[in-house]
């Protein structure tokens, strides 16, 4: 299927931890097409970093994929080995974090990181990579008059720093990029900025982006697709005008609702209630104990992710069958 | 207020501005939102107020007393009616201390109530932060960050102050979970009657809550107005490149942002001219670069702006 690029069926992750394992992933599906920027978005142990680095395989090693497919460009890499893994991931999958100090190195010179990166994943000689790191800062809108190549991590703004973590991710022209809480850690007037960097070179180089995010201000600026989850699952996915105009999932409605401050001092509604013991999860749907819609039903049997229309998909067999779906 | 830098000799060569010239005034009982990015000495400010730093120079009156640099005992009677809850309720919590330690510390330093009487005070703040009497025994991180910013705003009212320094209070929390805060302060602002200073850089939180509003940049107050005023007629350059970075909830917005070239300049030494000069769109040479602009309200309505071109000057 060649408008795929990235295909998550049924992932499942757990996590080892002292007092038992939690499910941290559970069933999860995500399509990812070419040229597509998608977001992941939830709150806090939703389990949306965990699909994130699970892709690229890079997860942490108390974490165990117990179940499912990531097919990347028809390839499943749960069943490659570390060599091919390393080969993917040095061509052809990218990742920013949330932290761009972290994700430097504090004590080589940007353009020396910058370089190093391309020489490992497109081979070229110093010289060639040099050059071709100025001119990736450039595309970035930092001229090489400012000589950022010189300088150190910690003289830059946290801005500046995102900026060069971009350029390193990008300097191989990866067909995915996966951003982590990419403009979280930024000021105000920097993540606007950040995001439509990204955007701009979607466009110009047709890679695909996958967003994690808790903001949904961020998946409404940047992404064309969105899926949100809760406990581990997708419960909806579709684009993302269709999620913000007529979200159809509980969850999602209680999300958007409370997200949406007014300029006055209302009475906000909270979803009540909080997210399930992942270690023991609940026999039928993860949100029952928490939904203003729950049936007897819910209980038993975990809703699959339906098609309502046009990839509109929700898991929650009681809103669709009140759409007369 | 200015911090000395020492750079080797011991004598101060340098300093950073990390407060200049912030003047503003608060009504009782009245949210003030102080927004501004990092760096803009909004959390300065507050802890200025709070007494947690020293300003090198001003005033902070309160209920028409100078409280900058007063003795402890000319304190006692207004440190317990001034309290502050921050970002972090990670590090704000003591994790030594029981829930009821934590809640019973203020009772203990500025009360002479009896035991029983603090326990009682206790359960009753519980009940007002929305927690169950049983959370008295529970150790900080045995709690969520939403429970535990609970018990932090529970200690900041034991002692039924008139003003609360809020910093980035719900920054840290889910965006479901900020709403039951927010909920909460609101309910106990209604019900005591208590000023807060509401620090952010969220600005959809701040239109939420406050009713005035302070845009700060680079440790200068540049814009000062009602909530409706400031976001309806955004005065300064800044605000306006502020208000219009701000990620809306709906893809079909259509934004024009105003894109600020170049960094914030740096805090330390500051020639005498805007702050926001090199950046902005508006600027006058002969006129924005030799003087810093004054906070004003031209038009006698309540809305300051610190803007020499906004405010009508010309170059001399």
């Amino acid at each position: 299927m060649s408008d795929q690029l990235l295909l998550v069926k049924d992932l499942h992750v757990t996590y080892t931890t002292y007092l038992g394992s939690t499910h941290a992933v559970n069933d999860t599906c995500l399509n990812v097409k070419p040229k597509e920027a998608v977001g992941l978005v939830g709150e806090t142990g939703c389990g949306k970093s965990t699909v994130g680095f699970a892709i690229p395989r890079l997860l942490d090693p108390s974490a165990r994929i117990t179940g499912g497919e990531i097919l990347f460009e028809g390839e499943n890499l749960l069943e490659k080995n570390n060599e091919d893994l390393r080969e993917i991931r040095r061509k052809k999958i990218s990742l920013i974090f949330q932290d761009p100090t972290a994700a430097l190195n504090p004590v080589y010179r940007i353009g020396d990181q910058i370089t190093e990166a391309l020489m490992y994943s497109n081979e070229l000689t110093g010289k060639e990579a040099h050059d071709r790191s100025l001119e990736i800062l450039s595309q970035l809108g930092i001229p090489s008059a400012s000589r950022i190549d010189k300088r150190y991590p910690h003289e830059l703004s946290g801005g500046m720093r995102q900026r060069v973590t971009i350029a390193i991710a990008l300097s191989k022209n990866p067909d995915l990029l996966i951003a982590d809480e990419p403009t979280s850690n930024l000021d105000v007037t920097i993540q606007a900025q950040i995001l439509d960097l990204i955007s701009d070179l979607k466009s110009k180089t047709g890679m695909s982006v996958l967003i994690i995010t808790h903001d949904m201000g961020v998946i409404a600026e940047a992404c064309d697709e969105v899926g949100v989850m809760y406990a581990g699952q997708i419960v909806e996915f579709g684009s993302v005008g269709e999620i913000f105009r007529t979200p159809m999932h509980p969850y999602t409605r209680g999300l958007i609702k409370v997200a949406n401050l007014v300029g006055e001092k209302v009475r906000l509604e909270p979803i009540p209630g909080t997210v399930p013991d992942l270690r023991n999860l609940p026999i039928g749907c993860l949100f029952s104990q928490r939904c203003p819609l729950v049936e007897d039903s819910c209980l038993k049997k975990r809703p699959e992710l339906i098609d309502i229309e046009h990839g509109h998909l929700v898991a929650c067999p009681v809103t669709i069958r009140q759409r007369g779906g | 207020m200015y911090f000395p830098i020492k750079t080797g000799f011991g004598k101060p060569r340098s300093f950073v501005h990390a407060v200049d010239d912030v003047s503003f005034v608060m009504e009782e009982a009245e949210t003030f939102g102080l927004v501004g990015e990092s760096g803009s000495g909004k959390t300065t400010c507050g802890r200025c107020i709070l007494g947690l730093t020293n300003p090198t120079g001003g005033m902070v009156l309160f209920k028409g007393k100078n409280i900058v640099g007063q003795k402890g005992k000319d304190m006692r009677g207004i440190r317990p009616q001034i309290q502050a809850v921050f970002q972090d309720p990670y590090s704000s919590l003591n994790p030594r201390k029981t829930i009821n330690r934590i809640i019973e510390d203020p009772f203990k330093i500025h009360t002479t109530l009896k035991e029983h009487e603090i326990r009682e005070e206790v359960v009753h703040l519980l009940e007002e932060v929305g927690l169950d009497e049983n959370f008295a025994y529970r150790y900080p991180h045995e709690l969520s960050g939403g429970q535990k910013q609970r018990i932090a705003v529970a200690r900041a009212i034991a002692l039924k102050p008139s003003f609360i320094f809020l910093d980035e209070p719900t920054s840290s929390l889910d965006v479901s979970v900020q709403a039951q805060i927010l909920n909460l302060l609101n309910d106990i602002q209604e019900k005591y009657g208590i000023a807060y200073l509401f620090v952010t850089h969220n600005i959809h939180v701040v239109k939420f809550m406050a009713d005035k509003i302070g845009v700060m940049y680079n440790g200068k107050l540049v814009e000062v107005g009602s909530k409706g005023d400031v976001f309806e007629n955004p005065l300064h350059p800044y605000t306006q490149a502020l208000f219009s970075a701000v990620l809306e909830l709906d893809p079909d917005a259509k934004v024009t942002r105003r894109v600020l070239q170049g960094e914030v300049p740096t805090p330390i030494d500051p020639p005498p001219e805007c702050r926001f000069y090199k950046r902005c769109w508006l600027a006058v040479n002969g006129l924005c670069d030799v003087e810093e602009p004054e906070l004003l309200d031209t038009k006698s309505n309540g809305h300051y702006v610190a803007c020499h071109v906004v405010n009508g000057k010309s170059p001399s």
